[in-house]
């Protein structure tokens, strides 16, 4: 029974202001809400999809398994060892794409993977069998992993292992190169290509063997913390890179490896304020993929971009990728770069903003707010404005100014199309040449037309 | 400013007469205390009426207005001191704020708490005894209360807490209050104590406190007791009701709830020299 | 020609992001042809190489670097005082920190906990907004009216599973609290709930209480609908089953137009289930109205009935010819009906008792007719009738203009959200015509638009007005029958 009739009268008013101002005159406590219609020609899928008895308990238990998700760095191997990569495979970032429509960037780390894996002597020398197919390309996601940026993943490539210790699964990601040219950007030079190998022979090791000797990581605490120390957790990462030097440096020293490789690493880590971005990336991973295939439920478990496509998936309509055109971030160019030279959105770490970190935390991170001229005021407001098209309110992830009220979590489909709001996200921005590298770093926001695609599966998976 | 209230039935006829000076009694941040001495109109002697955030204890005799404590507080719309005048009557409360003129204006009426009758549980009077904190006073008070033989030893008992301890509300009257609730809650006669508060409450305490315990004969009361005495008589659940008292106020919660369980304990007295 | 100014600045840091804007300042200042300002990393280093600029003999990642290109030497030293000036520049703290409002009832209910989301958005999006309170665990009261019917339904069986209570759609009024909400009246507390699928029909109850001096619990108005067969009066049994468990109501009275068989069935046996009495008020044939039905709740609850007050209007001896009905409330029509009915034979209708009574509102008919204005038809696309006289004013007047017109009687609903001050329109539209005019006025002592005032002005300018609707239509049906 309700207890309308036994608590005190609280109002929310939806509609004509009439109503809710002739209330407010009688000492009415009204909180007036500003609505508008939902996108044209949604309204009978949302009348559908709210109409689905499962929404409700789909969703409540979608963000009951993401935040039961306790992700730990249990492991550090290379790429063909634990994903079972072969030679001619190569994973990429966002929703699935050929040679023929990848972008540059894209293109750049394909040529640049495929002359550090030997398949040829030239990063040139690859577009012919890329062009052919003879390489297979892969979405990171449908593996389990992330990748920042292009997000190309090959065999020789060293990934961290993290496991949720509840159910076994995992999720894995690259090692970050670093800012600047580098290969997720889609550079493929020489110093490119040795830096990657220098990874692989020096730092996975090194990292692998401090992991195992310092026992697992806990991601999902380091991550809980550097939300209250400035991070974001996409776009600044900083707290979380030192943490993790912290914890795994003492572990690092003591496993035998030449002090000059280990001081090398430890510069390496300390010296990349977004080393810890492809930690953050596969903790989110691993707690949205616990959220995947509730039937009925409308929350986004994915949003990535291939330089070409945004392709977002949700939890009740299974595998499937609802794809539209990525647009261009906008905010501030490095050096003489401008918006001619950047690529359209690129990259997995969406995944941050889909778990509600990245664009969505900006109120934890003012300091970045102004990479798009912007002010604190901007930073609570994006924050505030995110908590419209979220199911709940993270339990760990906590933001100090807003008087640690949780992060926005779970994306609802639904609510996007019925304020119009879009997800905010925080990210670099590549050079649309191939092999140019990181050209700037923006805000920007998925194509509106995916999110009409991915009503209409799920209300024709209701109505089935 | 013009701010619409809800007002409890309590204050209809205070209210509905012209508008007359009134006194200021004290401020919060979420409470105004106004006292209004309308003998000229009615025989009663002063009354209080209080303007109260929406988030404040609800008192019998308060405006109820829409905005919390933190969104309004009250504090800053008057200017206190003697000097200052304020105006009861009409239907509204006015005075001249710091920024202008503030009237509070009753476009509503609520129905204050009132507390129902029936006989108490033993275990959930022990429940609430055991929960009981700080009472503000010595708790030997109140047990001279409980075991006063006759209307004359319980009148005396009362005749020490009227008054007794800070503040606009002081504690002994709290528990004085919580007693003639529960004692009309719960069946008991108590003589002895209503004979003290009509002789001696308005001397003995605070215009504010006086008012709310010639409301607590009555059985008006704050919503937290009400819903205490109707779990102790088990007419509801328990849960967070006897928790709800003790969180009004510092002590004033445990105060009140020390008067119920007091209540509870005695038995019905029968009035000296009323036979 | 250009010249190049490369600086490697030590001891003046400044976080990339700032010296991004910088870059960005410096590098549109007229006369420049390429910019950088950055610490000097390895990094920004040979970007600045890349950039075709001098490489600093000694740069650290501590120091800031300052390279510029520009066309002559008073472009640079521009260049350079932007760069002074947007390092010594501090952004003002812009933007507001206040909360923006909530766009949906969810979000809203997050800050504000349980609470009662009023629902007047357009018919085709309230199911939407509707369900997004319910998942939220508000209570719904949906004014919206055009929602289909089996929207209604899962409402109302989603509210029952949750605990919470559907009020609607096409739900005009309601009393909590002693909030008036939609069209409603603010009402003393008193003994008595109600619970209506009839709108006006509420109002006029909860008017005559209050002249009565009798308060209310709640008032809850369930869409009138709820009582159709599709419906089947969950949301009745919700509000009764509310009431019930109310401590303070004494009395509910339950008023709807005549309800399915079935349904009616079913929640007199439900009824019969609670502790506190049900007192129906149902219009239609045979049945008491709404008067009889206070009056006898009066009785239940042993106050005095009182007379109804009423005004007495111009002494009226009308012509012969028929009764004219214009009406903004649907029950009050409806009402109005049945008792003129019973005296005067068919009254024809776009709401009629019989469907052989049909007739088209827009144009005026033969015979006794009364329009309901308030219908879904003669709403669409303009305001309630309640709300815009405009349509009955024309039609009052067109009304007189036929000679076959005797009487005319309409009502005029007070309250919140109703026109602010009806009888400055209608007491002149009034005092033009020749023919007797009977005013039902709903209205209660607290109404903003002060009952005494609308009904003095009334009956000054002619007009017979009464406080019961019932009183209203039997006078008006004795003027017929007494007319020559």
């Amino acid at each position: 029974m309700t207890d309308l009739l036994k608590r005190d009268l609280q109002l929310i008013a939806a509609g004509v202001d009439l109503f809710a101002e002739a209330a407010a005159g009688q000492a009415a406590r009204v909180t007036r809400i500003d609505w508008s219609p939902p996108l044209a020609g949604t309204e009978a899928d949302l009348a559908t999809v709210l109409a689905d008895p499962r929404r409700a308990d789909a969703n409540a238990e979608a963000v009951r398994r993401v935040q039961a998700v306790r992700a730990l760095l249990v492991d550090v191997l290379p790429a063909g060892e634990v994903l079972g990569l072969g030679p001619r495979t190569m994973l990429h970032a966002g929703p699935p794409i050929d040679w023929v429509r990848a972008s540059g960037p894209l293109r750049g780390a394909l040529m640049g993977a495929a002359a550090f894996e030997g398949l040829v002597a030239d990063p040139q020398d690859a577009v012919g069998p890329l062009e052919r197919g003879e390489i297979t390309l892969d979405p990171c996601h449908h593996h389990s992993a992330v990748g920042p940026m292009a997000g190309v993943i090959t065999r020789s490539m060293w990934v961290f292992v993290l496991e949720d210790p509840a159910t076994g699964r995992r999720a894995y990601c690259s090692l970050n190169e670093g800012l600047g040219k580098v290969l997720r950007y889609g550079a493929y030079s020489d110093d490119v290509i040795e830096r990657l190998r220098w990874m692989s022979s020096v730092l996975g090791p090194i990292l692998q063997a401090g992991v195992r000797r310092n026992g697992p990581v806990d991601v999902t605490a380091i991550l809980a913390q550097m939300v209250q120390m400035g991070d974001e957790a996409h776009n600044r990462n900083r707290a979380g890179t030192l943490m993790l030097l912290r914890e795994l440096l003492p572990a690092m020293i003591e496993s035998g490896f030449p002090a000059s490789d280990v001081a090398e690493a430890a510069r390496f880590v300390g010296g990349n304020d977004h080393f810890f971005l492809n930690l953050a990336m596969p903790a989110c991973k691993l707690a949205l993929d616990a959220a995947r295939d509730i039937p009925g439920s409308t929350m986004v478990v994915a949003m990535a971009r291939n330089g070409t496509d945004f392709g977002i998936q949700v939890s009740g309509t299974g595998d499937a990728w609802f794809t539209g055109a990525a647009q261009v971030p906008d905010g501030l160019y490095l050096g003489d770069f401008g918006p001619d030279d950047a690529n359209p959105d690129i990259g997995d770490s969406a995944i941050t903003e889909t778990i509600g970190l990245g664009g969505f935390a900006m109120a934890a991170a003012p300091a970045i707010v102004r990479f798009v001229g912007g002010t604190v005021a901007d930073a609570l407001a994006n924050t505030r404005r995110m908590y419209e098209i979220t199911l709940a309110e993270h339990a760990t992830f906590a933001v100090p100014v807003l008087d640690f009220r949780g992060t926005p979590l779970g994306i609802d489909v639904t609510k996007v199309l019925r304020t119009g709001i879009l997800p905010q996200i925080n990210t670099g921005m590549a050079g649309k040449v191939a092999g140019t590298g990181q050209v700037g770093a923006g805000l920007v926001t998925p194509p509106l037309d995916i999110f009409p695609k991915a009503l209409r599966a799920l209300a024709a998976a209701a109505a089935a | 400013m013009w701010i619409p209230a809800a007002s409890s039935t309590a204050l209809r006829d205070v209210l509905a007469g012209p508008v007359a000076p009134a006194r200021w009694l004290g401020a919060s941040a979420s409470a105004l205390y106004v006292s209004v001495d309308h003998s000229s109109v009615s025989a009663e002697g002063p009354s209080v009426v209080a303007v109260v955030s929406h988030d404040a204890v609800r008192l019998p005799c308060a405006l109820v207005l829409p905005a919390t404590a933190a969104e309004r507080p009250l504090s800053a719309l008057t200017p206190m001191g003697s000097r200052h005048s304020v105006r009861v009557g009409a239907g509204r409360v006015e005075w001249d704020g710091p920024g202008g003129s503030v009237t509070v204006a009753a476009v509503r009426e609520w129905r204050p708490a009132c507390v129902a009758s029936g006989e108490p549980r033993a275990e959930r009077v022990e429940a609430l005894r055991t929960a009981i904190k700080d009472i503000g006073i010595a708790y030997a008070l109140v047990d001279t209360l409980v075991r006063a033989g006759d209307s004359r030893a319980q009148a005396g008992a009362v005749a020490d807490l009227l008054g007794r301890g800070p503040g606009l509300t002081p504690s002994g009257d709290d528990v004085v209050a919580g007693f003639l609730l529960g004692a009309r809650a719960f069946g008991r006669s108590v003589p002895g104590a209503v004979r003290a508060v009509e002789e001696r409450a308005t001397t003995a305490t605070t215009a504010l406190s006086a008012e709310l315990l010639r409301y607590a004969t009555r059985g008006e009361c704050v919503p937290e007791v009400a819903t205490a005495a109707a779990a102790m008589t088990g007419r509801r659940v328990a849960d967070d009701a006897l928790a709800a008292l003790l969180a009004v106020g510092h002590t004033s919660g445990s105060a009140l709830a020390a008067g119920l369980v007091a209540a509870a304990d005695v038995g019905s007295l029968v009035a000296v020299g009323a036979a | 020609m250009t010249v190049e100014h490369v600086e490697a600045r030590a001891g003046a840091y400044a976080d990339s992001v700032t010296l991004m804007q910088v870059s960005r300042e410096v590098a549109s200042t007229p006369g420049v042809a390429a910019a950088l300002v950055a610490m000097g990393t390895e990094l920004n280093v040979d970007l600045l190489a890349g950039m075709g600029f001098t490489r600093p003999p000694s740069a650290g990642p501590n120091d800031l670097l300052i390279a510029i290109r520009a066309h002559d030497d008073a472009a640079l030293s521009g260049a350079l005082a932007v760069v002074a000036e947007a390092l010594a520049a501090r952004p003002a703290a812009g933007g507001s920190f206040a909360e923006q409002p909530p766009r949906t009832v969810s979000s809203a209910a997050r800050v504000t906990g349980p609470a009662l989301a009023l629902i007047s958005v357009p018919g085709r999006h309230a199911f939407t907004e509707a369900m997004d309170a319910l998942d939220a665990g508000c209570d719904v009261m949906i004014f919206s009216d055009n929602v289909p019917v089996e929207q209604e339904v899962r409402l109302k069986d989603v509210a029952a599973e949750r605990g919470l209570l559907v009020l609607g759609p096409d739900c005009g009024t309601a009393v909590i609290g002693g909030v008036g909400l939609g069209f409603a009246h603010t009402v003393a507390p008193g003994p008595v709930g109600l619970v209506a699928a009839s709108g006006t029909g509420a109002q006029q109850i909860l008017c005559l209480l209050d002249a009565a001096g009798v308060g209310v619990t709640a008032a809850l108005g369930v869409g009138g609908r709820d009582l159709s067969s599709a419906v089947a009066g969950r949301s009745t049994r919700a509000a009764l089953t509310a009431l019930d468990d109310d401590p303070a109501t004494e009395l509910i009275i339950l008023v709807s137009k005549p309800p399915a068989a079935d349904v009616a069935a079913d929640i007199r046996a439900f009824a019969q289930t609670l502790a506190t009495p049900v007192q129906y008020a149902l219009i239609g044939t045979g049945q008491p109205d709404l008067t009889a039905a206070t009056e006898q709740a009066l009785g239940q609850l042993g106050v005095p009935v009182p007379s109804w007050p009423h005004w007495p209007g111009r002494p009226a001896s009308p012509r012969t010819g028929s009764l004219r009905g214009l009406f903004a409330g649907g029950t009050l029509c409806d009402e109005a009906m049945v008792i003129a009915a019973e005296r005067l034979g068919p009254i024809g209708s776009n709401i009629p008792l019989r469907p052989e009574w049909r007739v088209d509102p827009m144009t005026s008919g033969t015979g006794h007719v009364m329009i309901d204005f308030g219908d879904d038809e003669l709403t669409a696309g303009r305001p309630h009738p309640m709300i815009d006289q405009s349509l009955r004013l024309e039609r009052l007047a067109a009304e007189a203009r036929d000679p076959a017109t005797s009487v005319i009687v309409l009502d005029v609903v007070l309250g919140h959200s109703a026109h602010p001050d009806p009888a400055a329109e209608l007491a002149p539209a009034i005092e033009a015509v020749d023919v007797a005019v009977v005013v039902s006025l709903i209205g209660a002592k607290a109404d903003p638009q002060d009952l005494n005032r609308q009904a003095a002005a009334l009956r000054a300018a002619g007009a017979h007005v009464y406080t019961s609707n019932a009183q209203a239509a039997r006078f008006a049906a004795e003027l017929i029958e007494a007319a020559p």
